[in-house]
């Protein structure tokens, strides 16, 4: 897939878990392939097809579920459908196809009859995968209308081919018939002179044909292109049915809204761990969303889930969730923490600050997501910070939809809006340390079943939790360490109030 | 005595045809076989890769091709199938492809002459007869080979024929104790432990050489090729009561494992397939008699020998002294298709 990299780098494409979604279709014909391999978001000015493609995909999602018996059936020839492209291109040209060619030509009408008919008893209102007729081609690639699926330069194509092969045969039963090996010697150079015939002849019939041919090669593409993409819009469908995925509204007040999204490849992963992906449920609008939270607590897989359904909704498939709202985008950017940079000779720092100027010159043009993950986490903390407190006030005039993830207090002001994950609010620490004392081996699993990875709407103002120094006291840190930590804390809050 | 070929027949439906060398005459015991089918069997023929050209690129002798009659069904590679003057339906593609192009599947609409080119791995060759049988093939003929340049092995049919002919030597005697030798080495046992083939099929999936400890457990060491290989057979021997390896098992192999240690004695050299095993008959002797045994995994039912006391190159052996001195050797059925017996 050639895809912008406004929306998302290939690399970054790959970490959001795109091409695990991706691997997951189950495109089957060469022309599905060739669909999928030249899918790409769709532009401001295409809303009105990206709406219908949503519509084909619902079409074919809800009859999939009605009609299984019929897309049981279509299985069938589409698994044989051959890439006759080729061959097509060398009609075109003028070139004489052989057996072979006329051959899988003819299996493919056949087989695009099959579907047209299955297809058709699917009552979809599709324009793009009405299949046309071929008997035209069947006709002229079988002259006997026997309808089966081989094919060789038939005797009906020529009386004097049928002629020479008479001659060829009698001579086949003299050979047959004598024993004498002189006298078979004879006849079967005889013969040959025969098949030397039979060859010319032959040309000559496939040269017509492939004249002939060539003025249904339109019609032919046209079946191409229907079944590619049939067979695109059913994989789209069967991977929204697998992954509950859902029609998204695309909306013209630029928010975004998720209700219970998730990340296939992550759940997955959390599946063969016996665990469950929490669906998380988010509202951003123009400007900078914050989303603060504990360690571990899953901000980062937040960010991927939202740019992953975000990609994959722009390119015409359901997002997995129960409800998802946006509106038609100009890029995807994401500033993560592994973001490629030695290759660049750049510090990870100076990586993101390049990526940042990309990004800040396409908000001034458009309008789309941006979403940056910690960024500024690499340098030191006082100046960090300004930069994050900069970036998102910056960020916050445009129309463009930010969210960022960030540890940093002090970063959110009154007209952003602020999400936390739940964390470890309501956990109560002492059970929890308890558990892990006795089953110290497993500390890192039990902490995860008590994490609340659901994301909550809070106050601007409202703390950013500090749950580090509890999750060192949860892990059993050195004492000392833990003492003289909460002892800084003590001070710096005295500080603070005396300030105040 | 003619008829008997036939008979051995009877009771497979995948036949493979191996030649102990070119111009053994091979394609004149296929050829044999087809007329001997007519009217009989509907037949269906592939052969093991690409067995030479037309003329054969060292020797320029004409090569007999391959006659067969009208409703046979091949298996072969688009660049031969029109190379054959049979005039031919096509009734199938199969997505193996080949230096001459995708295997194709036709039926002979007339006798004729066919150029056969089939596949050269073994998984291939199973599916295409399969494929043959299915469409309406009684027996299928698969034109093989002895050699290292194919992987697919006469193993996947149900019965070998191995063909052999003057052309080994002008000595007789020679040409004799080879076949005998190459007859011994293609009947090498079969191992009959379920759960030892098991294992060893484990190994062969993703390794060129694997061992089998006393206690049942098994590891694979990675190695590009198993020819150069005896350095880590000897490493690994010890403890060792199999040596699973992959591919051609050279003389040079066994020799360089015999004069580095003594630990083979009593240990199984597992080879896929007999076929696989490229070893002169002194260094099979010698690693025998010092303890050494070689099994396979894949055995080949040999059920006959053909001969041709013509070489093509000028010279005859007296037909009657050649079969009947085969006869006395071998354990198997001998026959001399061109002189009728």
């Amino acid at each position: 897939m050639v895809i912008d990299i406004k929306f998302l780098t290939e690399k970054e494409r790959e970490q959001v878990g795109f091409n695990y979604v991706i691997s997951k279709l189950q495109v089957i014909t060469p022309y599905g392939k060739e669909e999928l391999k030249n899918a790409r978001p769709y532009r401001r000015e295409e809303r009105e097809k990206l709406e219908r493609e949503y519509e084909y995909v619902d079409l074919l999602k809800e009859n999939l579920e009605k009609e299984k018996e019929i897309f049981f059936k279509i299985l069938k020839p589409l698994f044989k459908i051959k890439d006759i492209r080729n061959s097509l291109k060398r009609c075109i040209e003028g070139k004489v196809l052989d057996e072979v060619e006329f051959y899988e030509i003819k299996i493919f009408a056949l087989l695009s009859e099959e579907l047209r008919l299955l297809i058709g008893r699917l009552n979809l209102d599709i324009e793009d995968i009405k299949l046309v007729s071929l008997t035209p081609v069947l006709d002229l690639l079988d002259p006997q209308k026997k309808r089966i699926a081989t094919f060789y330069v038939y005797d009906e194509y020529s009386s004097n081919l049928k002629e020479i092969r008479e001659k060829k045969r009698e001579i086949e039963r003299q050979i047959f018939a004598e024993t004498d090996r002189e006298k078979i010697e004879k006849l079967r150079e005889k013969r040959l002179d025969i098949v030397a015939l039979e060859q010319r002849e032959e040309l000559e019939v496939k040269k017509s044909l492939s004249r002939k041919l060539r003025k249904y090669v339109d019609l032919i593409k046209k079946n191409i292109k229907a079944i590619g993409r049939f067979d695109f819009l059913m994989a789209k469908a069967k991977l929204a049915i697998e992954y509950n995925g859902v029609k998204p509204t695309i909306n013209d007040e630029i928010k975004i809204l998720f209700e219970d999204v998730i990340n296939p490849q992550v759940a997955d992963i959390l599946k063969t761990q016996e665990r469950q992906f929490t669906p998380l449920t988010i509202e951003l609008k123009s400007g900078t969303t914050v989303i603060t939270g504990a360690n571990m607590g899953g901000k980062t897989i937040a960010l991927r889930t939202f740019a992953l359904n975000l990609l994959l909704a722009m390119m015409g498939f359901f997002p997995f969730a129960k409800k998802v709202s946006f509106p038609m985008l100009d890029f995807i950017h994401f500033i993560s923490e592994d973001l490629q940079s030695i290759s660049r000779g750049l510090s990870s720092f100076g990586a993101e600050v390049m990526k940042l100027k990309e990004i800040i010159e396409d908000v001034k043009k458009g309008t789309g997501f941006v979403a940056l993950d910690e960024i500024a986490r690499g340098t030191n903390p006082e100046e960090g910070l300004y930069i994050v407190k900069a970036i998102s006030k910056y960020l916050n005039g445009f129309s463009s939809m930010t969210v960022l993830a960030t540890h940093y207090e002090g970063v959110i002001e009154d007209d952003m809006v602020h999400y936390q994950v739940v964390g470890l609010k309501n956990v109560n620490f002492e059970e929890l340390r308890e558990r892990i004392v006795i089953d110290e081996e497993n500390s890192v699993k039990i902490l995860q079943e008590h994490m609340d990875y659901r994301l909550e709407r809070v106050d601007p103002n409202c703390e950013v939790p500090k749950d580090a120094l509890n999750i060192c006291r949860i892990f059993g840190l050195e004492r000392e360490v833990i003492e003289l930590a909460e002892t800084y804390y003590r001070r710096r809050r005295g500080y603070e109030r005396e300030q105040a | 005595m003619r008829s008997d070929i036939l008979d051995l027949i009877k009771n497979y439906r995948t036949i493979s045809i191996i030649g102990m060398a070119k111009n053994v005459g091979k394609t004149t015991v296929l050829n044999y076989l087809i007329s001997k089918a007519r009217g009989i069997y509907t037949l269906g023929l592939t052969s093991i890769g690409r067995d030479g050209e037309e003329y054969d690129q060292v020797s320029f002798f004409p090569k007999p091709r391959i006659y067969v009659e009208e409703s046979t069904l091949i298996a072969t590679a688009k660049e031969a199938l029109f190379r054959s003057d049979i005039t031919k339906e096509i009734v199938g593609t199969t997505g193996i492809y080949t230096p001459m192009g995708e295997i194709i599947v036709a039926r002979a609409l007339s006798d004729g002459y066919v150029d056969l080119a089939g596949p050269s791995i073994t998984k291939d060759l199973k599916r295409i007869s399969e494929f043959l049988i299915s469409i309406g093939a009684d027996k299928v003929f698969i034109d093989g080979a002895l050699n290292r340049k194919t992987q697919a092995s006469p193993a996947v049919s149900e019965a070998t024929i191995l063909s052999t002919g003057a052309i080994l030597s002008p000595d007789i005697e020679k040409t004799i104790g080879e076949t005998v030798f190459t007859v011994k080495l293609l009947t090498v046992q079969k191992e009959s432990d379920r759960e030892v083939i098991t294992k060893a099929s484990k190994i062969l999936e993703n390794s060129n050489l694997g061992f089998i400890y006393e206690g049942g457990e098994y590891k694979t060491v990675e190695v590009l090729t198993a020819i150069d290989a005896s350095k880590e057979i000897v490493e690994n021997l010890n403890g060792a009561k199999y040596v699973v390896i992959r591919g051609v098992i050279t003389d040079k192999l066994i020799n360089d494992v015999m004069t580095s240690t003594d630990r083979y004695k009593g240990v199984v050299f597992l080879a896929e397939d007999a076929t696989k095993l490229f070893i002169e008959e002194e260094t099979f002797l010698k690693f025998q008699k010092a303890g050494g045994i070689f099994r396979v995994v894949f055995p080949i039912n040999l059920i006959c020998v053909t001969v041709n006391p013509i070489s093509p190159t000028g010279y005859r052996y007296n037909g009657k002294e050649f079969l009947n001195r085969l006869r006395e050797k071998l354990d198997l059925p001998v026959f001399d298709v061109m002189g009728g017996d």
